[in-house]
C-alpha cells in the first residue's frame, strides 16, 4: 500500500498539489505576526501589520504563478529533491522580500540588513526543506485521506446499522411500534363502531339510520389517522453537499477517539517524529531569542523529549489496558517541557532565562502540540490502512446517532405501511359499504341495509387482521411484486436458484426494496426496460442488482432523503450505490436473507 | 371500464353505476388486464382506484392508458381526504383526469357526474 510520508529510499514521486500552500501561508503569516508583534516589536503594530499582509499577499501571488508556471511546462510530480527545489525557490526570494520590506518600514536599518537576512535563513531553509514539502505532499493525498476517510465512514454506519437491527433493543422497538399502531388502529376502529349504534335502531326510519351511518362515515378519525400517517412517512430530509460533509465530519469527530486509540495501539508513531515536531516547532524562537549559549544548554531537553517518545512507543507496543491513557498523559509531558525547562533556567540559571508568556508556553504550545501528535497518528499510514482493512469498531456516541437514525427509518416505513393499509383496505371498504347503504336506502332494502351494517361491524371490529401477510418464498415474493407492472413496463428478472426458495421476512423487506426501485424507475425515470438480478453474494448476504434505461437517472448521491432512500438503508444497513454507465442506470445493494 | 383491486369495492361500485345506468363492459383488480383490455376495446372512461395495492397506482395506469387511447376518460378514486394530502402525485395525473374522493361515492351521482365530465376530454 502507498503511503503518504514514504521512505526516500523508495524514490517516491508527488502530484504537485498547492491547494493546502495556501491556507498555509495564512496560517503562517499569522504566526509570524503574533511573534513580532507581542514578542519582537510590540512597538511598531501599525508596521508589522502591514508588512504581514504585504508580504502575505506576495506569496500568494508567487505560489499561484509558480503552479502556473508548472503546469504550463507539464511538471506534475517531483520527488523529495524536487519538492525541496520549489521550497527554495518560494522561501528564498520570500525572505528577500521580507527583509526588503523590514528595511523599508524603518524596523531594521540599513547596517541590520545582512545580520536579519543570516538569522532569517535558517528558518527559511526548515520552511523551504520541510513545511513547503509537508504541505504539498499532503495537499496531493488529500482526495485520497478524504476518500478513505469517507469510505470509512460509509463501513462505520454500515457496521453501526447492523449492530443495531441485529439487536434486543430494536426487534423490542420493532413489537413495540407494531403494538402502537395496532392499538392506535383498533381505538379509532371502536370509536366508529360505537358511533355506529345510534344508526342500529329498528325503530328509526332506513333513512334516519342511513343519514346517522354516513355522517359517522364521512367523519370518522380512520382518515385523519392514514393521513397522518402518510404525512409522516413522506417526510423528506434535503441535505446540500455541505450539510452532507458536516455530517460525514460529525459522525467520523464522534468516531475520532476510538480509531485513534486504534490506530495509535497497532501503528504507533516513531519517537523521533516527536523529536522531529517538538524541534520544528521550537527552532524559529531559538533563532529569534536565544543565544548560541543558550541554545546549547537548551538541547538537552530534546534527549529528555526523544526519551520519553521512546518511552510512548514503547507503552503503546506493549498494550495494557491504561496505555491510551498513559501515552496521552506523556504526550502532553513532552509539550510541557519547553515550559519546565523554561522553570528551570529561571530557578538555576536565571541569567539565561528567557521568560515567554505563561498562556502560550504552558497552555497554546502544548495543547497544540497534542493535537498535532493525534492528528499526525491519523492520517499516517497505519491509520489510512486499518480503515481500509475494516478493522474499526463503532463507538458509543456513533451508534447512538446512528441507532437514531435508524429507529426513525422504521417508524416513517411502518407509518408508511399502516398508511397503505388504512387506505387500501379500511377505508375503499368504508367507502364501498357506504355506498351499498346508499343504494339499500334508495330502493327501501331493510335487509340490505342491515347486511351492510353488519359488514361495516365486521371491518371494524377486527381492522388489524389483514395487515400482516405470511412470507412467501423469494421466488413468489419476486413474482408477486413484478407481475402488476405486466403491459406497463418490460421486466426482465434473473434469480440464483438456490435463493428461489428461501423463505423469511427478509425475503418481504426483499420485495419492498424492488417494488421501491423500479416503482420510483418507471415513475421519476420513465424507463421502459428493467433487468433485475438476485445473486449469492456472500453468505447470508445477496446482492440485488437492478438496471434499467431511465431518460432521467438518479443522481449518484441523492440530494433529498426520502422515504425511498430510508427503506434501502433500513433493509441493507446503508450498502446499496447507484451507478451511469452510458444509458444505463444501474442501483446495487447487499442485504442479509437471513431473518433477523 | 372499472379497475379497483378490492373485490367488495368492485363489485359493489359497479353494481352501483349499472344501476345508474351505465354499461361497465369490464372489471378487473390487475392492471395488466385492464390495459389488455383498453388495447382491444378503446373503452369511454376508465374509472380506477389510486391504490391497487403491489404494483403500479393508479396513476401509473392512468398514464399508461392516455398514451395507448388519448381521448380516453379518466377517473381516479382515492380514499384520501383532499388532493392536498396525493401532493404532487396529482400533478402526474393525465391531463384532463378528474379525481375524486371515495367517501363521495356514497352519493354515486357525484362519480357519475365525474365520468360524464371525464368523457368531454379531448386533446
Amino acid at each position: 500500500m502507498r503511503t503518504i510520508f514514504p521512505s526516500i529510499k523508495s524514490k517516491p514521486v508527488f502530484n504537485l498539489d498547492f491547494s493546502l500552500a495556501y491556507a498555509g501561508i495564512i496560517f503562517l503569516g499569522f504566526s509570524i505576526a503574533g511573534t513580532e508583534l507581542f514578542q519582537l516589536y510590540p512597538e511598531n503594530k501599525a508596521e508589522i501589520i502591514e508588512i504581514r499582509l504585504i508580504h502575505t499577499f506576495y506569496l500568494l501571488i508567487i505560489v499561484s504563478l509558480t503552479q502556473v508556471f508548472l503546469r504550463k511546462i507539464h511538471i506534475n510530480n517531483v520527488g523529495y529533491a524536487g519538492l525541496a527545489l520549489i521550497g527554495l525557490w518560494l522561501a528564498i526570494p520570500s525572505l528577500l522580500v521580507r527583509v526588503f520590506l523590514m528595511e523599508s518600514f524603518g524596523l531594521i536599518s540599513n547596517s541590520q540588513v545582512a545580520s536579519y537576512f543570516v538569522e532569517q535563513l535558517s528558518i527559511v531553509l526548515l520552511q523551504a526543506f520541510f513545511w513547503i514539502p509537508v504541505v504539498i505532499i499532503l495537499g496531493g493525498q488529500r482526495s485520497r485521506i478524504f476518500e478513505a476517510f469517507k469510505d470509512y465512514e460509509k463501513r462505520l454506519v454500515i457496521t453501526a446499522r447492523r449492530n443495531i437491527t441485529q439487536s434486543t433493543e430494536f426487534n423490542e422497538l420493532k413489537k413495540q411500534v407494531d403494538q402502537d399502531y395496532k392499538d392506535e388502529l383498533n381505538m379509532h376502529a371502536q370509536l366508529l363502531l360505537n358511533s355506529f349504534t345510534f344508526g342500529d335502531n329498528s325503530n328509526l326510519s332506513l333513512g334516519d339510520r342511513n343519514e346517522i351511518i354516513q355522517k359517522y362515515l364521512k367523519t370518522n378519525t380512520l382518515r385523519d389517522l392514514s393521513s397522518t400517517l402518510n404525512q409522516k412517512s413522506e417526510t423528506v430530509s434535503i441535505h446540500s453537499k455541505f450539510e452532507q460533509d458536516m455530517h460525514s465530519l460529525s459522525l467520523i469527530s464522534k468516531q475520532f477517539n476510538i480509531l485513534y486509540n486504534y490506530v495509535a495501539r497497532k501503528t504507533p508513531i516513531e519517537a523521533w517524529v516527536y523529536t522531529l515536531l517538538s524541534f520544528v516547532l521550537i527552532y524559529p524562537n531559538y533563532v529569534h531569542f536565544f543565544t548560541t549559549k543558550q541554545i546549547l544548554l537548551s538541547l538537552p531537553a530534546f534527549l529528555v523529549i526523544h526519551l520519553v517518545a521512546l518511552q510512548i512507543n514503547r507503552v503503546l507496543r506493549g498494550g495494557g489496558k491504561f496505555a491510551i491513557l498513559q501515552t496521552n498523559l506523556l504526550t502532553l509531558l513532552i509539550g510541557f517541557i519547553p515550559f519546565i525547562e523554561m522553570l528551570m533556567f529561571m530557578l538555576f540559571l536565571p541569567n539565561e532565562a528567557i521568560e515567554f508568556p505563561i498562556v502560550v508556553i504552558a497552555i497554546f504550545y502544548p495543547l497544540g502540540f497534542f493535537v498535532y501528535i493525534r492528528f499526525i497518528q491519523i492520517i499516517q499510514p497505519g491509520a489510512i490502512g486499518a480503515i481500509t482493512n475494516d478493522e474499526i469498531y463503532t463507538s458509543q456516541s456513533l451508534n447512538a446517532a446512528v441507532s437514531k437514525i435508524v429507529k426513525d427509518e422504521f417508524k416513517q416505513s411502518m407509518s408508511h405501511q399502516w398508511a397503505i393499509y388504512i387506505h387500501g383496505k379500511i377505508l375503499t371498504r368504508l367507502a364501498a359499504t357506504s355506498l351499498k347503504l346508499q343504494q339499500a336506502v334508495d330502493k327501501n332494502d331493510g335487509e340490505n341495509l342491515q347486511a351492510g351494517l353488519n359488514s361495516l361491524k365486521v371491518i371494524l371490529d377486527n381492522p388489524t387482521k389483514d395487515f400482516a401477510q405470511d412470507p412467501m418464498n423469494l421466488k413468489a415474493e419476486i413474482a408477486s411484486r413484478l407481475d402488476p407492472w405486466e403491459g406497463l413496463i418490460t421486466i426482465n428478472v434473473v434469480i440464483d436458484p438456490a435463493l428461489e426458495m428461501v423463505s423469511n421476512d427478509r425475503v418481504k423487506d426483499l420485495g419492498e426494496v424492488i417494488e421501491e426501485i423500479v416503482s420510483n424507475s418507471v415513475r421519476h425515470g420513465g424507463s421502459q426496460n428493467i433487468l433485475i438480478k438476485i445473486t449469492s453474494f456472500d453468505h447470508p448476504d445477496v446482492q440485488l442488482m437492478i438496471e434499467d434505461d431511465a431518460v432521467n437517472p438518479l443522481p449518484l448521491v441523492p440530494a433529498r432523503i426520502g422515504l425511498g432512500t430510508k427503506i434501502l438503508n433500513l433493509v441493507s444497513d446503508g450498502r446499496w450505490s447507484i451507478s451511469h454507465l452510458g444509458a444505463k442506470t444501474t442501483v446495487k445493494l447487499t442485504m442479509s436473507l437471513l431473518d433477523r | 371500464m372499472l379497475v379497483e383491486d378490492d373485490e367488495f369495492t368492485r363489485s359493489t361500485v359497479k353494481s352501483a353505476l349499472q344501476g345508474q345506468g351505465l354499461n361497465v363492459i369490464y372489471d378487473t383488480a390487475l392492471v395488466k388486464d385492464g390495459i389488455e383490455f383498453a388495447k382491444q376495446n378503446r373503452p369511454d372512461v376508465a374509472v380506477l382506484d389510486y391504490n391497487l395495492g403491489k404494483g403500479p397506482n393508479g396513476i401509473d395506469l392512468a398514464n399508461q392508458l392516455r398514451k395507448m387511447q388519448p381521448e380516453i376518460g379518466i377517473v381516479l378514486l382515492t380514499a384520501f381526504l383532499n388532493p392536498s394530502e396525493l401532493d404532487t402525485k396529482i400533478s402526474q395525473l393525465p391531463a384532463g383526469s378528474r379525481y375524486l374522493v371515495k367517501h363521495s361515492v356514497s352519493n354515486i351521482k357525484v362519480l357519475v357526474k365525474e365520468i360524464f365530465e371525464s368523457s368531454k376530454y379531448s386533446i
